[in-house]
């Protein structure tokens, strides 16, 4: 075993050695995270596919399937631990989309860059010590509120400020619920399966089951 | 140890122990080796062979779990220098980390920074010792199997490793692609006296490379060790009874299944229509039949058990049918012309061919997935795709047991598991429904996983998950049995099951249809059909150019030559111009001038258009929605230029990115992103790497869908059903996701990438004049809005 050379002693719910460090398995499950869920989006669209009359009726409420689209973010920082994680798997999902054809071409870029330091915000905000659900909610909302001003300047200009700030509100909820609490338990119904045995989520499972 | 050379392998007590697991997978593992040495290493599944490749490759992770003891290579641990060892794998998907041959194969020497004319040298070198067939510019991941392997090979002798490991790197591969592996491996250890390290199930073919043969037990315990025919001669029935595959053993013994001993559970009337043994449909010229009149004698009695019935359907039927399997660029390969076979209730065919033949395709087109070019599919004397679009009758009619069988898997218990068909079907009959849980039972016990009920499927074991799909695809008692390699990398105890259970449902009157490689299957089930395939070459007889060169698309647009950074700074230049267009006036101008410098990024086509759509409706949203949420309030009069300005202005930010997207090969992007952009290299190539795989990402859902649907599991057209549905699949993309991710880390690390945090790039990401001109553009774009509006004003 590597010896910590920090004073405390190593926790098994952190990253193994320095946090700065990324291991080989980081950096790929984090950009196949980011390339798994944009495959994924595609297979949502029979589902939102529903919801879109009642978003062209109101397309500030659209907001409440945005938590959705920082799943990546939020997945991959829960799993690797490791700052930039959220950002790098967002960024590689917003590549895949204009790839597959996705409707905003490489503006999603953008997109990416800001819902995946959103997310990282929520965690920074506990020094990247905590992953649990109150920083995955906090960096879900966060990645709402920041996205919400690009998309009004980028695509939806025309807005009076009070559907903007419906739109803000309906980002952060759905940031909150759909993007930090669905990640949170996803993260923890793969734990179960053995698949997250080299990150902390799986070594953590792997502990209490034992007997 | 002191016999060891200095660049020998010594193994002392070695000891491995995944943390949350009570019981370590290797304990006290000694093993010493001599340089040049080739070792046969065999075991039975599980008994930690693979951990032990990887200990030896310096590649156990301690945050997986506790290594103790120590290995030493050539005096000190291995894996010092970058590729020092080398690692091939089973799948050899898992091994390509770039887009073209030459570029895979300089992956190992750019971690080790060597300078780029070396790099170019070596992948050219070691491209021309594998035979490789094509030249340095192919697609790596439009390969075959067995070219995949042998570019691994190749990417992993350009490190000049001192110790090659190899973890059943012909598994996978049918006959031939598999003995043009093993000759690589063999001209490569002959020339450059490697020291190997060869794990397989299946010996033959490796007896002549290896010299030496060690037999592990449980925990990596060694059993025996020494020449290669003294083992096996003293060994024969411990590895018979081990799983392992030895040359000149009978086939094993399949399984006899008794699972319908409490006499008919449920209606079988219907199946047993079979049609005369002895009026089998020739099959016509491109797939010759054979004809497997010594039977064993099982089924020998279960055909004359049955009287036939004259004038039924057959179980399936297939005429005059033409495949092709999808291309890039809607270039489609033919696989297949005029293709007829019949199969009677209770018979069972292989289908055999070689990699690439079609043998999936035609299963997916069997049951209704793929539609053929020609000829006509009728399952029961049902047309196939009809069939398709009745969930419950499909999963009545036909099963598929998916080559691998972790893609069955959506429920959270193995009962559950191979319950959820029945529970789908039987839904509203409960006598069936407790005649299939008993049937379920009985089933479970054959196969020995009865004491696994309650285990999470994803937690089984290869072959343990395989029994369990066997018997949650046969337990509904299918009229018909997809089964997609159903024996491949598997020891002989599955085989024996898989066998076993064939016969069980051709005695049930099922029919069976297997795509396989292995011989000893076929010859097990009734006939074979080949089908035969000279498009793809294994080996080529010219000599193809190896050298690393920029690779240009033949037919590329002028765009497609261009520095990638050049290309989007066009992009992020329009992008940034749209936010001066004040009045749809200046917006339809400047969209023009997309429209007249479209031509020279892409050829006005089809697909073009139809990349467009999503774009266009996006935009029709957000003039929608500027309409009615505005602030001059909802419908004004003076609100419709300001949505026509909309519309336009998003067209404008975002169609030059889109109609940019296809010049944007991720190989020559990330070239540029680490050496223009000085990105961080390490995230950039696996970013690059990862892009390469959206194909294969999007294959497995499509595989992971189509086998819910053929199991009944389709949902409903209800909404939370189809969230169901769709969270599920999302699940299990993400499963797989994780599996194939760590693999992939494995082979990179294997090939130095774990240290290397700057690399050297075989090829330069180069500047040139052109790249001036698409500068020029993106000012023009940019500042064209904001030019035409002050004059507008």
């Amino acid at each position: 075993m590597t010896a910590s050379t920090r004073e405390e002693p190593p926790r098994s719910d952190l990253a193994t050695g320095r946090r700065a460090a990324w291991r080989t398995v980081d950096l790929i499950t984090a950009v196949m995270i980011g390339v798994a869920f944009g495959v994924a989006f595609i297979g949502w669209g029979q589902v939102y596919n529903v919801t879109t009359p009642l978003f062209a009726v109101l397309p500030p409420l659209s907001g409440l399937i945005g938590g959705f689209w920082w799943l990546p973010a939020l997945v991959a920082m829960l799993v690797i631990r490791r700052p930039g994680a959220a950002l790098l798997a967002e960024l590689v999902a917003a590549s895949v989309e204009p790839l597959l054809g996705g409707q905003w071409g490489i503006s999603t870029l953008g997109s990416g860059l800001i819902q995946g330091l959103g997310v990282e915000l929520g965690f920074l905000l506990f020094a990247y010590r905590r992953f649990t659900v109150v920083p995955a909610m906090i960096g879900g909302a966060l990645a709402g509120l920041l996205e919400t001003p690009y998309e009004w300047r980028l695509y939806y200009s025309e807005w009076a400020a009070p559907y903007a700030a419906i739109y803000a509100a309906t980002m952060a909820l759905s940031g909150a619920l759909l993007g930090g609490l669905v990640a949170v338990a996803l993260v923890k119904a793969l734990a179960a399966t053995g698949v997250l045995a080299p990150f902390p989520p799986g070594r953590q499972h792997a502990e209490q089951r034992r007997i | 140890m002191s016999e060891v050379g200095a660049a020998g392998l010594s193994i002392h007590q070695l000891s491995w122990r995944p943390h949350g697991r009570l019981r370590p997978t290797l304990q006290g593992v000694n093993l010493e080796l001599r340089r040049g040495e080739r070792v046969l290493l065999v075991g039975a599944s599980g008994s930690g062979k693979s951990t032990l490749l990887r200990a030896m490759a310096g590649l156990l992770d301690d945050s997986v779990g506790e290594q103790g003891g120590q290995v030493r290579l050539g005096g000190g641990p291995p894996g010092r220098r970058a590729g020092q060892v080398g690692l091939m794998l089973q799948e050899p998907m898992h091994t390509i980390v770039a887009e073209y041959a030459g570029r895979d194969v300089a992956f190992g020497p750019e971690n080790a920074q060597q300078p780029p004319p070396v790099i170019r040298e070596r992948a050219a070198a070691t491209l021309v010792a594998v035979h490789f067939p094509y030249s340095a510019s192919h697609r790596s991941t439009e390969l075959s199997g067995g070219q995949m392997q042998r570019l691994s090979l190749a990417g992993t002798l350009a490190l000049d490793p001192d110790l090659l490991l190899l973890d059943e790197p012909t598994a996978m591969l049918d006959d031939r692609a598999g003995a043009t592996v093993r000759e690589a491996v063999r001209l490569a250890a002959d020339q450059r006296g490697l020291t190997l390290v060869v794990v397989e199930h299946r010996l033959d073919g490796w007896l002549e490379i290896c010299d030496r043969m060690v037999v592990l037990g449980p925990g990596g315990t060694v059993l025996a060790d020494g020449p290669v025919h003294q083992v096996l001669r003293d060994q024969r029935d411990d590895l018979a009874a081990a799983g392992v595959w030895v040359p000149g053993e009978p086939a094993p013994v399949p399984l006899a299944p008794d699972w319908h001993d409490q006499g008919d559970w449920h209606d079988q009337t219907d199946w047993h229509n079979r049609s005369d043994w002895h009026d089998r449909t020739g099959l016509n010229d491109r797939a010759e039949r054979t004809d497997r009149a010594e039977r064993g004698d099982l089924t020998r009695r279960h055909r004359d058990a049955t009287p036939a019935v004259p004038g039924s359907a057959a179980a399936l039927q297939v005429k005059a049918l033409s495949l092709a399997a999808p291309g890039r660029e809607g270039r489609s390969r033919m696989l297949m012309r005029d293709l007829h076979i019949s199969l009677a209730a209770g018979e069972a065919l292989a289908v055999m061919g070689r990699s690439g033949s079609g043998k999936s395709t035609l299963l997916r087109t069997v049951a209704g997935f793929h539609p053929p070019i020609a000829g006509q599919v009728l399952l029961s004397g049902r047309p196939a795709e009809q069939l398709v679009r009745e969930p419950r009758s499909l999963a009545a009619a036909v099963a598929w047991l998916p080559q691998h069988p972790d893609h069955l898997i959506t429920d959270r218990s193995l009962y559950a598991e191979v319950m959820a068909t029945s529970v789908k079907l039987y839904a509203d009959r409960p006598a069936l429904l407790e005649a299939a849980r008993s049937r379920a039972e009985r089933i479970l016990v054959a196969l020995g996983l009865w004491h696994l009920r309650d285990a999470d499927p994803y937690q089984l074991s290869v072959g343990e998950q395989r029994r369990m799909g066997l018997a949650a695809v046969v337990l509904h008692s299918p009229r018909l049995l997809l089964l997609d390699e159903p024996t491949v990398g598997q020891d002989r105890h599955t085989w024996s099951a898989v066998v076993g259970v064939v016969r069980a449902i051709q005695a049930e009157g099922g029919a069976v249809l297997a795509a396989t490689h292995d011989h000893l299957l076929a010859d097990a089930l009734d006939r074979t059909a080949w089908l035969t395939d000279d498009e793809l070459p294994e080996t080529s007889e010219t000599s193809p150019d190896y050298e690393i060169t920029e690779v240009i698309e033949p037919g590329g647009t002028p765009a497609a030559r261009c520095n990638p950074m050049a290309l989007l700074s066009i992009a992020l230049g329009a992008a940034v111009g749209s936010f001066f267009i004040r009045d749809w006036e200046v917006g339809a101008f400047v969209l023009l001038l997309v429209a007249v410098l479209a031509p020279l990024a892409v050829r006005p086509s089809r697909s073009v258009f139809l990349r467009l759509i999503p774009v266009a409706l996006a935009a029709l949203t957000v003039g929608w929605s500027a309409l009615v949420f505005s602030e001059r309030g909802p419908f004004a009069p003076t609100a419709w230029p300001v949505a026509g300005r909309e519309v336009l202005r998003i067209c404008y930010l975002v169609v030059p990115g889109v109609l940019l997207v296809p010049s944007l090969p991720p190989s020559r992007l990330s070239d540029a992103l680490a050496q223009r952009a000085r990105l961080p290299h390490r995230p950039v190539v696996v970013a690059s790497a990862a892009l390469l795989r959206v194909q294969q990402v999007l294959d497995t859902w499509r595989q992971l869908a189509e086998t819910r649907t053929i199991r009944g599991l389709h949902p409903g057209r209800s909404f939370p059903q189809r969230v169901r549905h769709v969270a599920a699949l999302t699940f299990a993309l993400l499963v797989w996701t994780f599996r194939s991710s760590q693999q992939m880390a494995v082979s990179m690390d294997a090939r130095g990438f774990g240290g290397a945090r700057r690399r050297t790039f075989a090829l330069p990401s180069l500047w040139r004049p052109r790249d001036w001109i698409c500068l020029a553009v993106a000012v023009l774009l940019l500042a064209a809005p904001i030019v035409l509006t002050s004059l507008h004003w």
